[in-house]
């Protein structure tokens, strides 16, 4: 399963159980324990002094390390605590500016020791990364220390402008970014979440270096952090590291999101672009409720990614005879996503002919709607999900990214699960019912 | 650094079979196992229908015989990963089909083994057939609707633009070579393509095609081999096999470049330059030929990176890689149009230094701890080891990872001179937005 689809379990209190402890181990000091209950698979949890959580997976016999430090903050967060609006795409900027140190880019140390290093923004956070198979320690302490300060000069703030403006070129041209935030767009009156992530390059005009540091100020302290680290790596020396480099920063605090006030209806119905492409790109966006809080948020986010497999998936119920009718290809694909106040569901498809595309769909959604899933595909779509699940232990990148996701969520390593194993064709027809009737809206590209 | 071959680390080949080669990499690190199959063959007149070929066996089997059936069967196998596709491998193209699945975890687990072979080989060799006019011939309703999908993917292929860049300046470097065209073949083709030639090419290749066979898991190789010829290969093997040409083949570049230029409605220009040296891969110039292209563009240690980025900001991205089997170098960047004739300036002299020996000692050791992170991750992922052994093994290079990392690492800014000095500008392809 996607690594974002984790499901809920009851946080444990207190010391793991017997039954826990045995399987996996004597959890390092100050660590607890948690196991996957499908692989058996440890992974422990810890907070430093400084209040960074810190998720380690041991994975002995890798070759490499992965180590990915992360604020609860992203693209969504337009302001500051204090009220200050904040420009679209500073998130993004931020993350740019932030390999950048009074000693030179950061990138170079990395790459002194053969390390390869990454940051990445989404809505919801920003992750700054490095895999290395030698000197994790060293590239550990630089990831941590980097985040401490940020060095930002009015030159290098310029300079950066034109760097991120190519960027936001570049996925101009790229139809599926452009489907996609149209489709936001549409779904979206006032939910930041219709704001792309770099912003345009009106928006990010106005950065100076001021501004980055106050962002940084209030976002990056060490209790809105999370770090996720996996390898074969001793998660002790981790926590030690973490204490060493953070122990005397100033706290900050967890950036809780309140929910965005966003009206039940569509920003627009349709969203029409032109772009250099070889034929339509119709994306087809249903507005959802999230769950409440985290355990139904993920319960939910599981049935209606099961839901878009049994639909959408190779061979499923709508996919295979709207290839069979030669109405789409291979570029037919349907998800779901949501976050504590947003969800929809979306179906992506290069078609020839837009309108009898959308006639089926809509035709094939409404009968799916009517029928209802069967316990068979409900119980084949969990082997699915099974199945990739257990795909996310092969890597070490992958392993992080889970945990990550389980602590943006605040939710345990078998919760995922047990949401897969308790969902039912019921549940799973009552959701989809809610979707087809839900509002909905269309984004779509021709050619130009 | 953690250089030392473990022995579970290391893949055993065997010939199981005339024409059939078994690589295993053992292990026990990975929730699922892996098995590729790929056949080679020349790039060439047939590359467009080996490309819908492999369409058609991932849409149906005699016993799955529709896509809703084999997808059933996938699920059942704990999504199971099945891609049947085509690739290119210097001059050659490969018709690969594999599988990743649960073979670990998951109830009766012990089955999951020989099902996950049983359902590749059936892809492979049993695809749903009927007989037209008294001929075989693979299913015709899904050879004519895997047609026109086969055209649109053709057709959408330029919307990536990057790549669309990249493969227009290929196309002109290699220009009457097999390396100049697509692995999914030409538009024109496809029309000439029939379910009675597609069951004759897919006898032929499945017959008499050299097969190699990737499987990672946790079995050794008496119990993979017994696998693999109990619930994969097919009957029916030639005992003779068809020739394949060698994947590389080198030659200089054009007397005089060539710049194309090519109007798009895009927003960012693509801007690619063909370099070529005759310079074989596998040998001790192809080795510091690889580390020009690295020190040149191989990440954010190189010069592109630095100067073209960094220092002017014209760009977001700019890389350079070499093509072993060809000895060839593609250098890549998105730029504004207003940028593009200082980008074009500044890339074409960033590489004539490196090319003439320029190399800044940072850079080079970066290079080299890059490539041995690389070489070393390679253990980590299944797919990568395979690909990576795959390519060596099709050149004819037996050596291991490790040796591989002590020729880059003896390579010196010498050597990248002398090779440089053999390097020259094939072509410029600009993709430039319409109206600049």
């Amino acid at each position: 399963m996607p690594t974002t689809n984790v499901s809920p379990q009851k946080q444990p209190k207190g010391k793991p159980s017997k039954r826990v402890a045995k399987r996996a181990g004597r959890a390092p000091a100050g660590f607890k324990t948690l196991v996957e209950p499908l692989t058996k698979r440890r992974v422990v949890r810890a907070r430093a002094r400084s209040g960074v959580e810190v998720w380690v997976a041991p994975m002995p016999g890798y070759r490499k390390s992965y180590a990915m430090m992360t604020t609860r903050y992203g693209s969504m967060d337009t302001h500051l605590p204090d009220g200050e609006e904040l420009p679209d795409g500073i998130a993004h900027f931020l993350e740019h500016k932030m390999f950048q140190t009074p000693e030179g880019d950061v990138f170079d140390l990395y790459a002194a020791r053969g390390a390869s290093a990454n940051a990445f923004t989404t809505f919801t956070h920003t992750s700054y990364l490095f895999s290395a198979t030698s000197r994790f320690e060293e590239n550990l302490i630089t990831l941590l220390e980097t985040m401490d300060d940020i060095h930002a000069d009015d030159p290098g703030v310029e300079r950066e402008k034109g760097i991120i403006g190519q960027e936001l070129a570049m996925y101009e041209d790229d139809a599926g970014w452009r489907g996609y935030f149209g489709l936001l767009q549409a779904l979206y009156r006032r939910h930041p979440v219709r704001i792309d992530i770099g912003g345009t390059a009106a928006s990010i005009a106005p950065i100076d270096p001021a501004i980055l540091q106050r962002t940084h100020a209030a976002y990056y302290s060490p209790a809105n952090m999370v770090l996720t680290v996996s390898g074969d790596v001793d998660p002790a020396r981790v926590l030690a590291l973490v204490d060493q480099v953070t122990g005397t920063r100033r706290r900050g605090h967890h950036n809780r999101r309140r929910a965005a006030e966003e009206p039940k209806g569509v920003a627009q119905r349709e969203v029409r672009t032109k772009l250099s492409i070889s034929r339509p790109q119709v994306l087809l966006g249903l507005k959802d409720r999230p769950g409440r809080g985290p355990q139904g948020r993920v319960r939910r986010r599981i049935q209606g990614a099961i839901l878009f497999e049994i639909l959408f998936g190779d061979g499923g119920r709508i996919q295979a005879p709207l290839y069979h009718q030669g109405l789409v290809d291979d570029s037919l694909s349907g998800g779901y996503e949501a976050e504590h106040d947003y969800a929809f569901g979306l179906v992506s498809a290069e078609v020839d002919q837009i309108e009898p595309y959308r006639k089926a769909l809509l035709a094939a959604l409404r009968a799916a709607a009517r029928d209802g899933p069967t316990d068979a595909e409900v119980e084949r779509c969990r082997r699915r999900f099974i199945g990739r699940h257990l795909r996310v232990f092969n890597q070490p990148e992958s392993t992080a990214h889970w945990m990550l996701a389980l602590a943006l969520e605040g939710v345990e390593p078998g919760a995922a699960v047990d949401a897969l194993r308790s969902a039912t064709a019921a549940g799973l027809r009552r959701h989809l019912r809610e979707l087809v009737s839900a509002p909905r809206a269309w984004s779509i590209l021709e050619p130009r | 650094m953690a250089t030392a071959t473990r022995a579970r680390d290391v893949p055993v080949t065997r010939t199981i079979a005339p024409g059939v080669r078994l690589h295993l990499l053992r292990t026990n690190r990975f929730t699922t196992s892996y098995c590729r199959v790929a056949l080679h063959r020349d790039l060439g007149a047939e590359a467009t229908s080996t490309a819908i070929l492999a369409q058609v066996l991932q849409s149906a089997t005699r016993r799955h015989p529709t896509r809703e059936a084999l997808g059933h069967r996938l699920g059942d196998l704990y999504g199971a990963a099945l891609h049947v596709g085509v690739g290119k491998l210097g001059d050659r193209q490969l018709l690969v089909g594999a599988l990743d699945w649960p073979t670990a975890h998951v109830p009766r687990a012990g089955r999951m083994l020989a099902q996950g072979l049983e359902l590749l080989r059936e892809v492979w060799s049993d695809p749903l057939r009927t007989t037209v006019g008294g001929a075989e011939a693979l299913d015709p309703d899904i050879v004519e609707r895997e047609k026109v999908n086969h055209i649109r993917g053709l057709r959408g292929m330029t919307n990536d633009k990057a790549g669309f860049a990249l493969r227009s300046c290929l196309a002109s470097v290699c220009r009457n070579e097999p390396y100049g065209l697509d692995a999914q073949g030409r538009e024109a083709d496809v029309a000439g393509v029939s379910a009675v030639d597609l069951a004759t090419l897919h006898r032929d290749l499945i017959r008499r095609s050299p097969i190699e066979i990737f499987l990672v898991g946790d079995l050794g190789l008496r119990d993979a081999t017994a696998a693999i010829r109990k619930h994969l290969l097919w009957s029916g093997r030639a005992t003779r096999m068809r020739g394949v040409p060698p994947v590389g083949s080198v030659r200089a570049a054009r007397a005089r470049p060539r710049r194309i230029v090519k109007d798009d409605a895009v927003t960012q220009g693509k801007l690619v330059f063909g370099f070529r040296a005759p310079i074989r891969g596998g040998t001790a110039p192809g080795v510091a030929a690889e580390t020009l292209a690295g020190v040149l563009g191989g990440g954010s240690y190189g010069r592109l990176f630095r100067v073209v980025r960094e220092e002017h900001g014209l760009c977001y991205y700019a890389s350079a890689g070499w093509h072993r089997p060809k000895g060839l170098m593609l250098v890549q960047t998105g730029v504004d149009a207003a940028n593009e004739p200082a980008a074009r300036r500044l890339i074409l002299k960033l590489a004539r230094e490196v090319a003439g020996g320029a190399l800044e000692a940072s850079a080079l050791d970066a290079y080299r701890k890059d490539v041995a992170h690389r070489i070393d991750a390679l253990r980590d992922s299944p797919r990568a080891m395979v690909g990576w052994l795959q390519e060596r093994m099709a050149l004819g290079l037996h050596e291991s990872p490790d040796a591989y990392l002590d020729q880059v690492r003896r390579v010196t800014p010498a050597a990248v001179r002398r090779v440089g000095s053999r390097l020259a500008l094939d072509t410029t392809f600009y993709l430039r937005p319409e109206g600049a």
